[in-house]
C-alpha cells in the first residue's frame, strides 16, 4: 500500500455520492469527511513527494546505532530522528538548486505555498521516525486530542479539521512505511526477507549488537500486535479511508496469524538464502567482530557523511 | 549492471510520470482560483518565466535552511478552506512545459541516486511505493 494508493481509497460516505442532484453540495462534503485531504492537491503532492524521499541516504541502519555510535549524522542532528533529518534536508537542498526553479514554481509559487508544502513535507517524513519515543508519544496525544469532543467544542471548526487533517497525513505516512505489513502475504515475506537481510549486514559488519536471527520471530509479531495493528485500527476507525480500509487491517492480522504459524519455518529459508547470498562477500568473516575486509555492494559499512 | 540501470530507470519514469500527474492538478486548480496572474503573497517564480537555468529565479535564504527539521513539525497545518465558488478546470486540460517534465524526471534522478544500496532502505522500496499508486490513481 501507498501513500497514493491510500489517498486514493479516501472515500466519502456512500450517502454523499449518491445525492447526484447536488454536485457543490458533494465537493463540500468530501471536503469536509476527509478534512480537507482531498480538496488540496499540493497536500496530495507534498504526500507523494514524502514517500519519494523518505528514506533518502538512509545507511541501513537503525537510529539508534547511529546515535551509539556517536555517528557524525546522530551528533549533526542531537540524537533525534537523524536519518529522517538527513533525508529531508538532503532532497530539498537539491530542490532549491537553480536548475529546479522552474519546477519548485509549479509546485509552489508563493511563500504562503512553500511554506505549507514544507510542512506537510517535514511532518509527513518525521513521523516516519516510529522509534523515537518522544515523538511518538506526542503524536499519539496530538491523535486523541484531534477526535476527541473536546477538542471540538474547545477550538474553531476550522482549526479542529486542520488538526485532523495533519494527523492523519502523518498516519497515512506511517502506513506506507511499513505497507508490505498490511499487504498480502506474499508482498509481506519478500520485503521481510529484505529487512532482514539489512540488518543481518549491519550485525556482520558490527554495525549492530544482536543478531536478528535471534530475535526475528518474536520481533515480528510483536511489531504486529503492538505497532502494525493497532495502525492499522486507527485508519480504519478515523473513517476517512472508508469502507476499503478495513481490507489493510484484514491483510495485517491475516499475515500476523500466517507468521506465528509458519515463522520459524520461513525464518530458517530466509537465513540459509542471506547465508548462500552472502558467503562470497564475507568469506572467512567472523559475524558481530566488525573486522571484515568489506567489498560489498551495501553502503552499511560506510560512515561518509553524505550532506557534507 | 545495465539491467540494474534500466530497472532504476524504469521506477524514475513512473515515479515522474505520478507526479507530473499530481503537479497537472495543482496548476489545474492554480488556474481555477484564477491566481496565476494575481498570486497572493510574494512570488517567488511565474510560470511563464521558467527557465531551464534557473538563473533568473533566486530562492530567498529562508528556504534554504538546513537545520534541525524535528523542530518544524507542527500540531496543526493549514490547508485552504472549502471554496464552492470555485469551479474545477479538468486537469487533462493541462500541459506541463516541457521544461518542467525535464526538471521533474531530473529531479527524481538525481533523488533516485542519493539511495544507498540497502536490501530494503533503498530507492526501489520507495519507488515502488509510488509506483502501486499508478493503479490505484486511476480509480480515483
Amino acid at each position: 500500500m501507498s501513500v497514493a494508493k491510500l489517498l486514493s481509497r479516501i472515500v466519502a460516505p456512500d450517502q454523499v455520492f449518491n445525492d447526484e442532484a447536488n454536485q457543490d453540495q458533494i465537493a463540500l462534503s468530501l471536503h469536509d469527511y476527509t478534512y480537507g485531504i482531498t480538496s488540496d492537491p499540493l497536500t496530495q503532492f507534498a504526500c507523494v513527494f514524502a514517500a519519494l524521499i523518505h528514506d533518502v541516504d538512509h545507511y541501513g541502519i537503525p537510529n539508534s546505532q547511529l546515535v551509539e555510535e556517536k555517528a557524525p549524522l546522530a551528533f549533526r542532528y542531537k540524537n533525534r530522528s537523524p536519518a529522517e533529518q538527513n533525508s529531508v534536508n538532503i532532497a530539498w537542498k537539491i530542490l532549491m538548486k537553480s536548475q529546479f526553479a522552474g519546477l519548485r514554481a509549479t509546485i509552489c509559487p508563493t511563500d504562503d505555498e512553500m511554506r505549507r508544502f514544507r510542512q506537510l513535507v517535514v511532518n509527513s517524513v518525521m513521523a516516519t521516525d516510529i522509534a523515537d519515543k518522544e515523538m511518538k508519544a506526542l503524536r499519539n496525544g496530538r491523535w486523541a486530542k484531534a477526535f476527541s469532543d473536546q477538542s471540538a467544542t474547545e477550538e474553531s471548526e476550522r482549526t479542529n479539521i486542520n488538526r485532523k487533517a495533519t494527523i492523519v497525513i502523518e498516519h497515512l505516512l506511517q502506513a506506507s512505511d511499513v505497507a508490505h505489513t498490511m499487504q498480502h502475504w506474499h508482498v509481506y515475506t519478500k520485503w521481510n526477507e529484505r529487512l532482514f537481510q539489512e540488518m543481518s549486514l549491519a550485525y556482520m559488519v558490527g554495525r549492530s549488537n544482536k543478531d536478528p536471527v535471534e530475535f526475528w520471530y518474536q520481533g515480528e509479531l510483536g511489531f504486529f500486535d503492538f505497532y502494525i495493528i493497532p495502525l492499522a485500527k486507527k485508519l480504519s476507525e478515523c473513517g476517512v479511508f472508508g469502507v476499503s480500509s478495513d481490507e489493510y487491517l484484514q491483510y495485517a492480522e491475516r499475515n500476523r496469524e500466517e507468521w506465528a504459524r509458519r515463522g520459524e519455518e520461513i525464518l530458517q529459508g530466509m537465513i540459509e538464502r542471506f547465508q548462500d547470498k552472502f558467503r562470497n562477500e564475507f568469506g572467512g568473516f567472523q559475524p558481530g567482530t566488525g573486522s571484515v575486509t568489506y567489498s560489498a555492494t551495501s553502503s552499511i559499512a560506510s560512515t561518509s557523511f553524505r550532506e557534507e | 549492471m545495465a539491467e540494474t540501470a534500466h530497472k532504476n530507470e524504469r521506477m524514475v519514469l513512473w515515479c515522474t510520470d505520478i507526479m507530473a500527474r499530481l503537479l497537472r492538478q495543482i496548476v489545474a486548480r492554480r488556474e481555477a482560483e484564477s491566481r496565476c496572474d494575481t498570486f497572493g503573497g510574494s512570488t517567488i517564480a511565474s510560470m511563464d518565466d521558467m527557465s531551464l537555468d534557473g538563473s533568473k529565479h533566486s530562492v530567498t535564504a529562508k528556504w534554504k535552511k538546513a537545520g534541525m527539521v524535528i523542530e518544524e513539525v507542527k500540531e496543526v497545518i493549514q490547508l485552504p478552506a472549502f471554496d464552492g465558488s470555485i469551479k474545477e478546470v479538468p486537469e487533462s486540460e493541462i500541459i506541463l512545459p516541457s521544461s518542467v517534465m525535464k526538471q521533474l524526471r531530473d529531479y527524481v534522478t538525481e533523488i533516485s541516486g542519493t539511495y544507498r544500496e540497502n536490501p530494503f532502505h533503498s530507492f526501489e522500496v520507495s519507488a515502488i511505493t509510488v509506483l502501486e499508486a499508478i493503479i490505484c490513481w486511476s480509480d480515483y
